[in-house]
């Protein structure tokens, strides 16, 4: 049933990034819906599987958006590679943990495609529209991500992890002093 | 593989094909449920406007009615005086009015998938236009997609003139929200707020079709060209519907 949901779900995503997301452009910025999913994915799922969901879904966001095949899909892979390797060091349901994330890899994936671009077209766009746009677009998915990683670990999983990490958490600590003692 | 992007192949051309054949339709409903929700809100919140703007248009209407009566007098008296001096005869245009079904925010490259492909007579190259003015070419056609590249784009390139003064140059997309015109000399007679146009010399825009207004005119590094902004007249970022150009002969 998961592997279903997960393809479903990414199979959404790529076709909303194409036709509604353009819509809820907001002062140059417009959410990355794709990107969400592939950090929700390589965060939350075993490395393989993140960084094959990023290479599909890259690979679907070009053909749907008439890119050239494999721009975003390598971009989509590097980034995923690159929160694999820090997957499980983070505290992945840690709100600042999640932002830090979304941020910092938006601003790497719009620098992975910066430079792609620059390179297939010889210097097309400056560093200046660069940062404006990554800063733009980060602060968007900033908003998004923290709701989208929530609603989708709800959904993915069929439980409520949210509380019961809250309830696991809430359990005092075992008094090792009281336990050593004849 | 993305090497090869920059000249079309069978094999990405067939993944292509295939997967728009499934996918376009898809965005279509989708790109439509969003379209129609605006409308929806738009004539709610602005009924007063449409009235007034109903009866601007009424008016409009009728003193291009006369226009276009006073002006099929003078296309047939150019025929006419084209026959005389043996000049080649102007090329016909058809429209293909196609929509939007796709378009990526994310992706640095200004590009749009339309509803129209080789069924409905489109090719790779033609021209696409809207009512106010010129918004780029068809750069890769399906069967029943084709891939647009707008103008803002950094591959777009027209060739045009400035209206007032009839000076050529290249208008090319900067990735951005402006254009810029190149290859103008320092010295040539180019003011702000002047139209610039598509000029004869180019093969998939009829002349005369208006690029923007030029925004700013400054001297170019090197000293010997011009740096001209031009703001575009078609509107990017609400752009839904589109014209595809067809020369009437095929």
């Amino acid at each position: 049933m998961e592997p279903l949901l997960i393809v479903a779900l990414m199979l959404l995503a790529s076709v909303l990034q194409t036709t509604w997301a353009y819509s809820l452009n907001c002062c140059g910025a417009a959410p990355d819906l794709v990107l969400l999913l592939v950090l929700f994915l390589a965060m939350q799922r075993q490395t393989t599987l993140g960084l094959w969901s990023a290479f599909i879904l890259g690979l679907l966001q070009d053909m749907g958006g008439g890119n050239p095949l494999g721009l975003n899909a390598l971009v989509l892979l590097a980034v995923a590679y690159l929160v694999s390797r820090v997957r499980t060091k983070l505290f992945k349901e840690n709100l600042s943990a999640q932002l830090v994330i979304v941020v910092g890899m938006t601003w790497a994936y719009q620098f992975g495609t910066f430079y792609t671009v620059n390179a297939l077209w010889h210097d097309a766009h400056t560093l200046g529209q660069w940062a404006s746009r990554s800063l733009t677009m980060s602060i968007y998915n900033a908003c998004l991500g923290p709701l989208f990683f929530k609603g989708l670990a709800r959904l993915v999983r069929g439980e409520d992890v949210y509380q019961h990490l809250i309830a696991t958490r809430s359990k005092p600590a075992p008094n090792r002093w009281v336990q050593r003692l004849p | 593989m993305l090497v090869t992007q920059q000249k079309p192949d069978l094999v990405t051309q067939s993944i292509r094909q295939g997967v728009s054949f499934i996918l376009v339709p898809v965005q279509q409903k989708f790109t439509s449920v969003i379209t129609q929700t605006r409308e929806f809100f738009n004539v709610l919140t602005s009924l007063g406007k449409i009235r007034a703007e109903n009866a601007r248009l009424r008016q409009e209407l009728q003193r291009l009615q006369l226009d276009n009566q006073r002006l099929a007098g003078q296309v047939q008296e150019n025929e006419v005086l084209r026959q005389e001096l043996a000049y080649k005869k102007a090329t016909a245009w058809k429209f293909i009015p196609a929509e939007i079904v796709a378009r990526d925010p994310a992706s640095w490259l200004e590009r749009a998938v339309v509803n129209r492909g080789t069924v409905d007579g489109v090719r790779p190259g033609a021209g696409v236009i809207t009512p106010e003015g010129v918004a780029g070419r068809v750069i890769a056609v399906t069967s029943h997609s084709a891939t647009v590249l707008l103008l803002p784009d950094v591959q777009s390139s027209v060739a045009a003139v400035v209206e007032r003064s009839r000076i050529p140059g290249t208008v090319k997309g900067s990735g951005g929200r402006w254009l810029a015109m190149m290859h103008v000399p320092t010295g040539d007679d180019v003011k702000i707020q002047d139209l610039v146009v598509t000029s004869a010399v180019s093969s998939i825009f009829p002349p005369g079709l208006v690029l923007g207004e030029i925004a700013s005119v400054q001297g170019a590094e090197n000293g010997l060209m011009l740096a001209i902004r031009i703001k575009p007249r078609v509107n990017f970022q609400t752009l839904d519907r589109l014209l595809i150009l067809k020369p009437e002969e095929e």
